[in-house]
C-alpha cells in the first residue's frame, strides 16, 4: 500500500515515521485480510444494511439550534482556508 | 456517592457533571452520543471543546426519568477494543486497575460495575463495544438489533453497523430503560417502525428452549474462560434448554470482512472533521487541502490515523472490488448463516470475548492485527446486526468473565427471557468492585 498516496487522499498529514509504520503493519493486516480469497461470492448480492431497509423520507423542515462557537465564525458564515 | 474518587481511579468519566441531585435511578452516557448541557468529545482531541447544540434522541428520551452523571470514556470514535485509545485519559478495570476495562465503551461498563446507585449506562456498539467490555466489568450488555433504537444523535463510526444498547448490573433496569428508548424515530431513517414490546414483562420459564452452541466459537478461547462458560451453558440445561452443538463455518472470515467495512465507512464519516464547523482548529494558513491536512493530522490520534488510511485504501479506485465490495458479499454469506442457525434454534450461547481482561503492559505488546483479532467473536453477531447479551457468568482468578447469548432480529425478548432467569440462579452478578 502506497501509505503516502492514500494519506493525499484522505487529507490526512501524516509524519514519516507514521508513514514507515503504518505501511509496516497496515501489511499485515492486509495480508490477514487476503483469507477472503477463499471465498467464492460470485453472483452473491452486496449487504449493505443487516437486513432489508427501505428509503423512507420525512418533511424537509427548517429548526433552530443553538450555536456552535467557533472561532473562524462570523455572523452566520463561516472563514474557509484560501480555496485558489 | 463518591464519583469524584471512583474518576481518579478510573478514568471513566471524561466528562462529570458537577453538582448532581439525588434519585431513583441515574444514567451515564458514552461521549459520542450528543448532549446539549454537556461536552461530546466522541473521546477525541479533535472534538475537545465541542457542545452539541442539540440532544441525540436517546438522550430525549431518557430525560426526566433519572439524573444524568456525565459523559463516559472511550476509544476516540469507537476505535478500540481495550480503551487504550481514549485521548482523555485510559479508563481502568474496577475489578484490577492494572487491567483493561474493555473497550470502546470501556467508562460505561466501569460506572455500571463500580458504582453501587442503581444505574444504566447508555453505550454504543459497532463491532463488539458493548459486549466486550460488560464482560470485562461484570455487568450486563444489551447490543439491541439495529435499527431498534434511534442513532440520530450518535457520532457515527460506521452506519451500517453502529447500535445504541444499554448496560448495568441489574438485568431489568435494561429492561425499563430499553422501554424508554427503542423505537422509531423520524429523523433516524433505519430505525424501526414496527412495535416494540414490553421488555420488563420478558421473562418466564426457559424449558424446551433451543439453544446452539457453535463449535468456531471455542477455538481460539483460553481454558479459564472456556470453563466459565461452560458451567454456564450447563446451568442453562439444568433448567431445561435443549442444548445443541451448531456449527458457523464462516466465523473466521468476520473479521476481515467486518474491518473492511467498518473503516470504509469510518474513514468516510470523519472526513467531517476538517477544523471547520466544530471541533479543533488552527490558523487559517495555505490552501484548504493543506489547512485540512494539517487539522486533521494534528487532531486525530494514531489508531484513528490507521483506521482512515486502511478505510480511505479499501474504498480507492483499483481496490473497492477487491475490498470493500467483497467484504460486503461476505457479510451476506455471514448473515445468511446466522440465520440458518436460527431456523434450527432459538438462541446462540458462546464467550463473548476469547480472553481474560488483559493488563495494559500485555496490550502494549500487540500488533494492531492482534488487537483487531481479540473481536473475533464479537463482530460476526454486529455484522448480521442480530442482538447480543453479555452476561456475567463467574470470576476466574479474580476477573471476570461473560458468556455471551444470541438471538435472531428483534428477539431481544428471548435475551431477556434467559438473562433473567440466570440471574435468578446465580450471584456473579450482584458483585461490586471493592476501590
Amino acid at each position: 500500500m502506497d501509505v503516502e498516496r492514500v494519506a493525499r487522499v484522505a487529507r490526512l498529514e501524516l509524519s514519516e515515521e507514521e508513514k514507515e509504520l503504518f505501511s509496516r503493519q497496515l501489511k499485515e493486516v492486509l495480508k490477514a485480510f487476503e483469507v477472503l480469497d477463499e471465498l467464492d461470492v460470485e453472483g452473491v448480492e452486496p449487504a449493505m444494511h443487516p437486513y432489508e431497509i427501505r428509503n423512507r423520507f420525512r418533511k424537509d423542515e427548517v429548526k433552530k439550534w443553538g450555536e456552535i462557537k467557533m472561532p473562524n465564525k462570523e455572523g452566520e458564515f463561516y472563514k474557509g482556508p484560501r480555496v485558489v | 456517592m463518591k464519583l469524584k474518587k471512583l474518576n481518579e481511579k478510573t478514568n471513566a468519566f471524561i466528562t462529570l457533571k458537577e453538582e448532581i441531585e439525588e434519585a431513583e435511578l441515574y444514567f451515564s452516557i458514552k461521549d459520542n452520543i450528543c448532549t446539549k448541557d454537556m461536552r461530546t468529545t466522541a473521546g477525541s482531541k479533535m472534538l475537545y471543546n465541542y457542545h452539541p447544540p442539540f440532544d441525540a434522541t436517546v438522550v430525549e428520551r431518557i430525560r426526566g426519568k433519572g439524573e444524568i452523571l456525565g459523559k463516559t470514556s472511550m476509544d476516540s470514535w469507537g476505535f478500540g477494543t481495550f480503551g487504550t485509545n481514549c485521548d482523555f485519559g485510559i479508563p481502568r478495570n474496577p475489578w484490577d486497575l492494572g487491567r483493561s476495562p474493555g473497550g470502546s465503551s470501556s467508562g460505561a461498563a466501569i460506572v455500571a460495575s463500580a458504582l453501587k446507585e442503581r444505574n444504566v449506562a447508555l453505550a454504543e456498539s459497532t463491532g463488539g463495544s458493548i459486549s466486550c467490555p460488560a464482560s470485562f466489568c461484570n455487568v450486563f450488555g444489551l447490543t439491541p438489533t439495529y435499527g431498534l433504537v434511534s442513532r440520530w444523535g450518535l457520532i457515527s463510526y460506521a452506519d451500517s453497523l453502529d447500535k445504541i444498547g444499554l448496560m448495568a448490573r441489574d438485568l431489568k433496569d435494561i429492561a425499563l430503560v430499553m422501554n424508554y428508548i427503542a423505537g422509531g424515530d423520524e429523523r433516524d431513517p433505519t430505525s424501526y417502525q414496527g412495535r416494540v414490546p414490553d421488555y420488563t414483562k420478558c421473562f418466564g420459564e426457559i424449558k424446551g428452549l433451543k439453544v446452539g452452541v457453535p463449535r468456531e466459537y471455542f477455538e481460539h478461547v483460553e481454558e479459564e474462560v472456556k470453563e466459565k462458560v461452560m458451567d454456564g451453558i450447563s446451568l442453562l440445561d439444568s433448567l431445561g434448554a435443549e442444548i445443541r452443538e451448531v456449527s458457523l463455518k464462516l466465523t473466521k472470515y468476520a473479521l476481515a470482512s467486518y474491518y473492511l467495512i467498518a473503516l470504509s465507512e469510518a474513514s468516510t464519516n470523519l472526513a467531517r472533521f476538517c477544523g471547520l464547523r466544530y471541533g479543533l482548529s488552527a490558523e487559517m494558513e495555505g490552501e484548504f487541502n493543506e489547512y485540512f491536512s494539517k487539522v486533521r493530522g494534528s487532531g486525530f490520534n494514531q489508531e484513528s490515523k490507521r483506521r482512515i488510511i486502511l478505510g480511505t485504501f479499501a474504498r480507492m479506485a483499483g481496490y473497492r472490488g477487491r475490498y470493500y465490495l467483497k467484504a460486503l458479499k461476505v457479510r451476506r454469506l455471514i448473515i445468511n448463516e446466522f440465520k440458518e442457525v436460527f431456523s434450527k434454534c432459538d438462541l446462540i450461547a458462546a464467550p463473548t470475548m476469547p480472553i481474560l481482561p488483559p493488563k495494559f503492559e500485555e496490550i502494549e505488546e500487540l500488533k494492531p492485527i492482534q488487537v483487531y483479532a481479540m473481536d473475533q467473536l464479537t463482530v460476526g453477531p454486529n455484522l448480521a446486526g442480530i442482538p447480543m447479551l453479555s452476561v456475567p457468568i463467574g470470576f476466574s482468578r479474580g476477573l471476570p468473565v461473560g458468556l455471551h447469548l444470541m438471538a435472531d432480529h428483534f428477539r431481544e425478548d428471548l435475551l431477556f427471557r434467559v438473562g433473567r432467569a440466570i440471574q435468578e440462579h446465580t450471584n456473579y452478578w450482584r458483585k461490586v468492585p471493592e476501590l
